[in-house]
């Protein structure tokens, strides 16, 4: 669905960002792009959107250029954008004016969507605040049921119960034809969704694995020493250790997915040795 | 997903839909602003013996060619604003659809919509012109034929060229614009001078307004036209529009976030 091969970019010509970045991401997942403030995540999901022309380098949707902008590979994604303003309109004809453009829209699973947000329909959308204006976005990108959807930051704004409510939508509108990519840096709230962990750190891939090899190769326990027991990485909690340890046992735990974030930022070798 | 076709007159409609409809508030304030100004000329007109309303068709003229220059210098709306860019670069129409779309409105769309608009206000003139003992008379528009067909290049390049500012300039396309024409036009002015007048004559001549009209700051000086003879004038004012809207189609193809 999406291959990027050696992507070079930079916002200045000498200083770059991306040298020669690799990724590639399959139908039927939802991929959690994690990274810390300004790692490059949005500049990333820009280009895979067609919105920043590579300085070198090949972007491929389904096997066509985005940065081409064709109807077809507009019409294969939507993207919903951290930053975005919305017309003077009410919800009713913003769905009027823009779901033509996208022929698999579906107009009954938007307004359901919209009510499990609670979302007041007759309403105008510069009336609304900031997170109820992201509930409508999200809600219409999904009902789009484009093959790609990117989400740049989606929570951001969002109160606790909607966030639980995106995750629920989100992992529902999946299916072996959708690719799904969420970009955050709020690791907790793609928890339990995501099936794939993507690390972007100062402009490099530096982690790309499905999370069942993750829990193949690690486990995520609570220890008193961190110095014993296959300990890879540890962080101190009130109670002892949150501890990610080599899964010698073949013993199935649930991923702690800000603690392996945090221990691939902090170049933790020992982790990343695991997959290779 | 069904097969999606690469050029759609069903998408430029609907692109021309979302476009009206998202601006709807700034067209309203354009016709009570335009509704405003007449009333008030009728007002002063009322004062001094209704000679100011006595030439409808003027008003018509100066109100198409203002107006349509704010219309082309303030298109592309989405673009003054980098979250309004990135939902419109990503909707799913082609560049050309878009181009395509934006031409047809502040062209046709507006010409249409604001000639509705003026003969409403004008048959409203009339009827209060009536109680005032003013004489207003409904214009009409072909009243200056052969004066509108030498205008229509005219019109078309102005178009052309606010609609390439349009779709450069990020904040204040219009002034923008503007500024660069009269740069453009001064530079010219000042190299065709140099070009068929003495040096001496640049640095003491006055500009036309002011009395002197061998050095020309209109619009068919300002380009250079004047290089070119006459029977070519035209051709030459259909490749500068048709260059501008070039400029303009590949000035959105290459736009980013």
């Amino acid at each position: 669905m999406i291959t990027i091969n050696n992507l070079n970019f930079g916002y200045q010509k000498k200083n770059k960002l991306f040298s020669d970045l690799n990724l590639s991401a399959k139908p039927g997942r939802i991929y959690g792009l994690l990274g810390k403030n300004g790692s490059g995540k949005t500049t990333l999901l820009k280009h895979v959107a067609g919105l920043l022309q590579p300085q070198s380098g090949e972007i491929l949707l389904n096997g066509k250029i985005p940065q081409k902008r064709t109807t077809d590979v507009l019409a294969s994604y939507y993207m919903i954008p951290e930053e975005f303003e919305t017309p003077s309109l009410n919800v009713k004809t913003f769905v009027k004016i823009n779901a033509p453009f996208y022929p698999d829209f579906n107009e009954n699973q938007f307004y359901k969507y919209l009510d499990e947000f609670k979302i007041n329909t007759k309403q105008k959308l510069s009336k609304m605040s900031y997170g109820q204006k992201k509930k409508v976005l999200i809600s219409f990108g999904i009902a789009t049921n484009t093959p790609l959807l990117i989400a740049d930051e989606p929570t951001n704004g969002l109160d606790i119960p909607s966030k639980s409510t995106f995750r629920k939508i989100t992992a529902s509108s999946l299916d072996e034809n959708k690719t799904i990519i969420i970009s955050t840096h709020q690791v907790k709230d793609i928890e339990g969704i995501i099936d794939t962990l993507i690390v972007l750190d100062n402009g490099k891939i530096i982690f790309n694995r499905s999370l069942e090899e993750v829990s193949e190769k690690l486990c995520f326990k609570t220890v008193n020493n961190p110095e014993k027991n296959n300990v890879l990485y540890a962080e101190r909690n009130l109670t002892g250790y949150d501890a990610i340890l080599k899964n010698t046992e073949k013993e199935y735990t649930r991923i702690n997915l800000e603690l392996l974030f945090n221990s691939v930022i902090e170049s933790n070798s020992k982790i990343i040795n695991e997959f290779n | 997903m069904e097969n999606i076709k690469t050029f759609s007159f069903k998408r430029i409609f609907l692109l021309m839909q979302k476009t009206v409809y998202e601006n709807a508030k700034s067209i309203l304030t354009g016709i009570i602003t335009l509704f405003g100004i007449y009333s008030f000329i009728l007002f002063i007109s009322a004062l001094n013996d209704g000679d100011a309303w006595a030439n409808t068709e003027v008003f018509y003229y100066s109100g198409l060619i203002i107006g349509a220059i704010y219309v082309a210098g303030t298109a592309f709306t989405d673009f003054r604003s980098k979250g309004k860019t990135f939902s419109y670069l990503t909707l799913p129409a082609s560049v050309l659809e878009k181009f395509i779309a934006e031409f047809l409105l502040i062209n046709i769309g507006f010409f249409i919509g604001y000639t509705i608009v003026f003969y409403l206000f004008n048959t409203l003139m009339i009827i209060i012109g009536n109680f005032l003992m003013i004489d207003v008379h409904l214009a009409n528009i072909f009243y200056y034929k052969s004066e509108i067909i030498k205008g229509i290049p005219v019109f078309f390049i102005n178009q052309a060229i606010f609609l390439a500012g349009a779709a450069t300039f990020r904040k204040a396309p219009l002034f923008k614009t503007i500024s660069a024409m009269f740069i453009y036009g001064i530079f010219m002015t000042i190299i065709l001078s140099l070009l068929f007048y003495s040096a001496k004559d640049v640095f003491t001549a006055l500009p036309p307004y002011l009395g002197n009209h061998d050095i020309k700051f209109g619009i068919s000086g300002t380009f250079g036209s004047e290089l070119i003879p006459d029977k070519f004038q035209y051709l030459f004012y259909i490749i500068l529009t048709v260059s501008f809207w070039a400029y303009t189609y590949f000035k959105l193809k290459e736009k980013e976030v």
